[in-house]
């Protein structure tokens, strides 16, 4: 035996396992909060019952749904808000924007204060290059103590970009690296709803344990990662509209206090939901928030408040 | 976006995610859309079912608080995101013990056998696996690290030895103690050994 027959051999007992998907919520909970007071280490084993009840229902509710073979779609009430709003994305006659120009995204944060009744609030604007080679921005209302208000995510032309000092502070160098441009403006998606929906369902990595739940929370990964054009955010919606488990809620209000109507889905931890305005069924948000009953722990939340095309990084409409 | 964002993993490195992080930690989350499946495939193996969510979220955390320290020449955080892993399951297998040897129930070694183990309980009616399984809990635990980060992990040696912070001399040197052990229990007689040290 050498060490590769044993490498290949000991490689046969790992038994195949994947993620739950509200494994990325958790994470993404806990980097959220941890700017306050380290946490106890005991936590860990106090709650490994119940994460392994966790795990259980989000397998089950997999198999139940590949069992049935046609899933029911989103309700009746969801996919008609859904349709509507696919309807006034498609009347959107914004044209394209230019290469060198830049999308801004505007998005709240709130946090909760030890021993305050009102949640800290944060403001964050990216600047986010259409061509992803012109160099981007995020500002931050309130950076942590010691952090930068300002970063500049450098853009990258003719597959080079300007390098980040070693000190890791966010300070750029003189010198550069190889990178490939990330383009903010998203003009490669599929503009039909089924195109869309494999689109979905092929960003959590085409996983086995495929699920609802996570295809939709790829609505939200796709609003956020850029501008999308009018008939793929058209598309974006009718695909939704296939999705099972996805309602409609007559009134929302979103983190920010703004109020739409909407759809929603609720997973095993959280609840994802989509916002717009209950006249022109634009656009209005997206968040995630805890189920009802997680809500007293670290009920951090953030809202996207709003995404628009402008000229230069740093400026505002 | 704090709690929900998700950037479809675009073409750059991870370095630069985990830097500009650093401005807006929403993009943190890059890494585990990057990383987060083979991380929990790892532990999983490792810890098994009722502990792997906690053990690879508090990596999470723990890669995200030290993040100001990564080193932005190294494009790929695999290494460190399993260097991370690696301590946190040594710590979690700690509480572990020290949880049952405060209830009293038992001797902690055989409460809490290593989930290597674990792992194979329901093959263990293969004649080979069950052997080899019982040589990979024999195994020192530092042994038994470089092993499985490189068979569960897929990491090479070199990203094995950035890893847990050792020379990739030494990674040799622990897989190839590892083998002889291994071989040993598989039956002994190795009639490849003169290929050995080949890799």
């Amino acid at each position: 035996m050498n060490d590769q027959q044993m490498i290949d051999q000991v490689r046969t007992l790992l038994e195949p396992a994947e993620p739950p998907p509200h494994l990325r919520g958790k994470v993404n909970r806990m980097i959220a909060g941890s700017a306050g007071p380290a946490r106890a280490r005991s936590w860990l084993l106090a709650t490994v019952g119940a994460t392994a009840t966790v795990g259980v229902f989000a397998l089950l509710l997999g198999s139940v749904v590949s069992i049935d073979g046609e899933p029911p779609a989103a309700s009746a009430q969801a996919a008609e808000i859904l349709h509507r709003a696919a309807d006034t994305a498609r009347a959107d006659r914004t044209p394209a924007p230019r290469a060198d120009q830049f999308i801004l995204r505007t998005t709240k944060g709130f946090a909760p204060v030890a021993g305050q009744g009102e949640p800290a609030t944060t403001l964050t604007r990216s600047w986010m290059s259409v061509d992803g080679t012109h160099d981007g921005l995020i500002w931050v209302s309130d950076p942590p103590a010691g952090g930068r208000q300002s970063t500049v995510i450098p853009g990258c032309l003719n597959g080079r970009a300007r390098e980040w000092s070693p000190a890791a502070d966010g300070t750029l160098l003189n010198s550069t690296r190889p990178c490939t441009p990330t383009p903010a403006y998203l003009n490669d998606l599929p503009t039909d709803a089924t195109g869309m929906l494999h689109h979905l369902q092929r960003m959590s990595g085409g996983g086995t344990m495929q699920s609802n739940e996570r295809t939709f929370a790829n609505v939200g990964g796709l609003i956020q990662s850029g501008y999308l054009p009018a008939q793929s955010r058209a598309a974006l919606y009718e695909a939704a509209t296939k999705i099972p488990g996805v309602v409609a809620n007559q009134t929302m209000t979103d983190a920010a206090g703004r109020t739409g109507i909407g759809v929603s889905l609720a997973g095993d931890i959280d609840r994802y939901e989509l916002l717009f305005d209950s006249n022109t069924y634009q656009f209005l948000g997206w968040q995630v928030v805890p189920k009802a009953e997680n809500a007293g722990q670290q009920a951090r939340r953030g809202v996207t408040l709003n995404l628009t095309i402008v000229d230069h990084a740093g400026q505002t409409p | 976006m704090l709690v929900d964002q998700q950037f479809v993993a675009g073409q750059e490195s991870d370095a630069w995610y985990v830097t500009a992080s650093l401005a807006d930690r929403s993009l943190f989350t890059v890494l585990y859309d990057r990383h987060g499946a083979a991380l929990y495939r790892y532990a999983y193996g490792r810890v098994g079912a009722d502990a792997v969510d906690d053990v690879v979220s508090e990596t999470f955390l723990v890669a995200f608080r030290r993040r100001h320290r990564y080193d932005p020449a190294r494009p790929d955080a695999r290494p460190w995101l399993f260097g991370i892993l690696t301590k946190e399951i040594s710590h979690y297998r700690r509480r572990e013990r020290a949880h049952y040897r405060a209830m009293a129930r038992c001797d902690p070694n055989d409460v809490a056998p290593d989930p290597a183990e674990r792992a194979v309980a329901g093959a263990a009616a293969y004649a080979l696996r069950a052997p080899l399984a019982r040589a990979l809990t024999d195994l020192p635990a530092r042994d038994r690290d470089v092993l499985l980060l490189i068979a569960w992990g897929g990491l090479s040696y070199e990203e094995t030895a950035q890893a847990i912070g050792i020379p990739v001399g030494t990674v040799r040197s622990r897989l190839n103690r590892a083998r002889r052990k291994v071989s040993n229990a598989l039956g002994g007689d190795d009639p490849t050994r003169t290929q050995e040290e080949t890799m």
